[in-house]
């Protein structure tokens, strides 16, 4: 057998996993979060399990990360998702500089180092507010019944952003019903939203110093929407880490069970 | 108690409907008071200067005509020399248990406190308001370090009609004419105060109190130089809660010369064996601006999981620099100087009055002096003077020292505005980011 090292990443929305070989990705699955941390990454590891013909118990090393990470059963390490999703990401693209990483509960801007290492320079995370987060974006899709997958697209279409003035998720939501029952078009309202989202994001950007290329992780880094919006805000193109920007986090945990692994002569 | 590897942080019952309007002091000395007793012989020193306090709130009740009511970054001394009882009703919010304290900012808002007050200072615009609190016969304030606490002077007005405030106009600068200008104001609040209390300065009583005000700040010093030494010879706990205790409420007194003895001793005994404080030493912290009392697991967790040292503490850093002279037999004009420079280096006073850069200068000085390899800048969410100067404080470090600074919210004191769990949850990666740039030689 040869090597299987794991990194699960409990997060607020979804639980994320992804084994690896220690060159390739054996396999990766996402789930939406249960209630308990420790039953998302179970769920999840089984998942991913299956995927790739294993069993957990064939796992070598595991890393935990994300909000439960301390939920995640069996794993022989915990590491912050600052920490995972550079390493992640640098990981995909050795020339990622900056990251900006938009997930259910928060938003993070992580300057990585120019070496390809992965390893974090600087960080800025929002502070205790849902604004310029998933969340806020899944609370706004909810007004519209839109999937969230399909949220972003309506900005892309509008000729001009309504401006949205609330910093809180719940205000923010009572405005943009104002502004749908004023008939206010909707992928106008949309491309407020999203560019509400990235006003915040772009605040936590200029905190660390914006440096290219700039990648993005995270749910929201599928939101077409909110990353035009950003591209705006800040001029510069914003780069699409892989197709599933999702697991980046796990990706990185995975990378330090790894690591941890060749540590301890194992790998 | 919630656990985060193996480190467990308190959990708060706020579902009780605790009655706020029991005597304050009475519910200190039945919770803080009985506790320190029962606190190990060994470290029962550590708490002194919060025995001190104790002490002072109960002496208000035995000697009412001595009360002067002081805020936090107006000097001691004055009231000492004076011979009051100092009375710094803001300080009650850090001594009192957490859950009243929450029911104290709840009631607050009740009576229309802005939202905006911190636990700091909100927590006592209840009592103060609907006058539980032992009335002044003297109040000394200031306008510094918030907006919030230029405010707390109307709330004090609004409480005690009848007592006349001596407003304090802090300057700007240490240059000759600011200086001028501070003797000039303290001149004129001795005659206040002489006339609030009946009673004359003594001038020796004076002499007195400034010799054992420079005689804690020579202390100060030392016990600094002993902080410098790698490792830090005192922990984390220590340098947050029981040197702050010193700067803000007791300088002046003789309890707080043998307390700050004390300290040194254990400082230079640990220092001659090598030893730090608590926990192995792997990273040395200047922690700036706030640090949440409500649970000191946090440093715990830090010192344990990180070997992260906060070495160097904002509001406990001394920078007056008592002039050389024979206090005993010094004049009253040379006293009210040495005064006016104590007061304006008054611990977060000195950095929330004037230009901006003085914070962000004294934290540079700090990360030089104590060798830091990071600095948190923990924010109390009500310091705005302060916060204006985070970002900058951030860009000059690590342009200037290649020393990288977090940035987080916090209230001091009320844990339902960022718990212990957030904070670790922003602690967490910065240290782990630290811990990494220091593997790596940086």
């Amino acid at each position: 057998m040869g090597l299987i090292v794991a990194g699960c990443d409990v997060g607020s929305v979804s639980g994320k996993v992804v084994l690896f070989d220690g060159e390739k990705i054996l396999a990766h699955a996402v789930i939406p979060a249960r209630p308990l941390p420790g039953r998302t990454a179970e769920d999840v590891l089984r998942l991913a399990s299956e995927q790739a013909g294993v069993v957990p118990a064939e796992i070598q090393y595991m890393v935990g990360t994300g909000y439960g990470r301390m939920q995640v059963p069996n794993a022989q390490k915990t590491v912050s998702e600052i920490a995972c999703h550079a390493k992640g990401a640098a990981w995909l693209r050795s020339d990622t500089a900056t990251l900006i990483d938009v997930g259910g509960q928060d938003c993070k801007v992580i300057s990585v180092a120019p070496d390809g290492s992965g390893r974090v320079l600087d960080f800025s995370m929002n502070d205790k507010c849902a604004a310029g987060t998933g969340r806020f974006l899944e609370v706004m899709a909810k007004v519209f019944e839109i999937p969230m997958e399909q949220f972003g697209e309506g900005a892309l279409r509008a000729q001009r952003a309504l401006g949205i003035s609330s910093q809180c998720t719940v205000f923010a939501e009572s405005e943009v019903v104002c502004l749908i029952a004023q008939g206010n078009d909707v992928d106008e309202i949309i491309a407020g939203i999203c560019d509400a989202v990235a006003s915040r994001v772009s605040s936590l950007v200029s905190r660390v110093g914006l440096r290219e290329k700039v990648y993005m992780s995270g749910g929201v880094a599928m939101n077409v929407g909110v990353k035009a919006a950003l591209e705006r805000r800040l001029g510069v193109r914003i780069w699409s880490l892989s197709d599933n920007p999702v697991i980046t986090g796990a990706l990185g945990a995975a990378l330090f069970a790894a690591n941890a692994l060749r540590h301890e002569g194992r790998g | 108690m919630s656990e985060y590897k193996g480190f467990h942080f308190k959990r708060f019952d706020f579902s009780k409907c605790l009655d706020t309007k029991i005597d304050l002091i009475d519910l200190i000395n039945n919770t803080v008071g009985e506790a320190l007793k029962k606190q190990p012989e060994k470290v029962r020193w550590i708490f002194d200067t919060m025995v001190q306090y104790i002490d002072e709130l109960n002496a208000c009740r035995d000697y009412p005509e001595k009360i002067v009511y002081r805020h936090f970054t107006f000097a001691p001394e004055m009231v000492y020399a004076i011979e009051g009882i100092s009375f710094v009703p803001e300080a009650l919010t850090f001594i009192m248990p957490t859950e009243y304290l929450c029911a104290l900012v709840d009631e607050g808002r009740a009576m229309d406190m802005p939202d905006h007050w911190c636990g700091f200072l909100g927590g006592v615009l209840a009592p103060l308001l609907a006058g539980r609190l032992p009335k002044p016969k003297a109040v000394l304030h200031c306008n510094q370090p918030c907006d919030n606490s230029v405010a707390q002077g109307s709330v004090l007005a609004e409480s005690f009609p009848d007592v006349e405030i001596f407003y304090l106009d802090n300057p700007y600068t240490d240059d000759e004419g600011d200086v001028q200008f501070a003797m000039d104001q303290l001149r004129e609040g001795f005659k206040y105060l002489e006339r609030m209390l009946g009673k004359k300065l003594d001038l020796d009583r004076f002499r007195e109190v400034m010799s054992l005000s420079a005689q804690a700040y020579r202390l100060m010093y030392e016990i600094n130089e002993y902080k410098k030494a790698i490792p830090c010879p005192i922990p984390t706990s220590v340098i947050l809660r029981a040197t702050s205790g010193a700067f803000y409420g007791l300088t002046g007194t003789e309890r707080l010369l043998r307390w700050l003895e004390k300290h040194r001793d254990d400082a230079k005994q640990r220092y001659e064996k090598g030893i730090g404080g608590w926990r192995e030493e792997k990273m040395r912290l200047v922690w700036n601006l706030s640090w949440p009392v409500f649970d000191y697991g946090v440093y715990d967790w830090m010192e344990e999981a990180f070997g992260a040292i906060a070495v160097a503490y904002h509001a406990s850093e001394p920078f007056y620099q008592p002039p050389d002279i024979d206090y005993s037999k010094a004049s009253y004009e040379e006293l009210l100087r040495a005064l006016a420079l104590r007061n304006n280096n008054h611990a977060m006073g000195r950095q929330g009055r004037g230009h901006l850069m003085t914070f962000v200068n004294d934290t540079l000085k700090w990360c030089k002096e104590f060798r830091a390899d990071a600095v948190v800048f923990a924010g109390h969410w009500q310091c705005e003077a302060n916060w204006a100067a985070a970002q900058l404080t951030k860009e000059k470090l690590m342009e200037e020292l290649g020393i990288p600074m977090l940035i987080m919210t916090v209230d001091q004191l009320d844990p339902r505005v960022v718990s212990a769990e957030q904070m670790v949850s922003r602690l967490e990666p910065f240290l782990e980011m630290v811990a990494e740039k220091k593997a790596q030689g940086g």
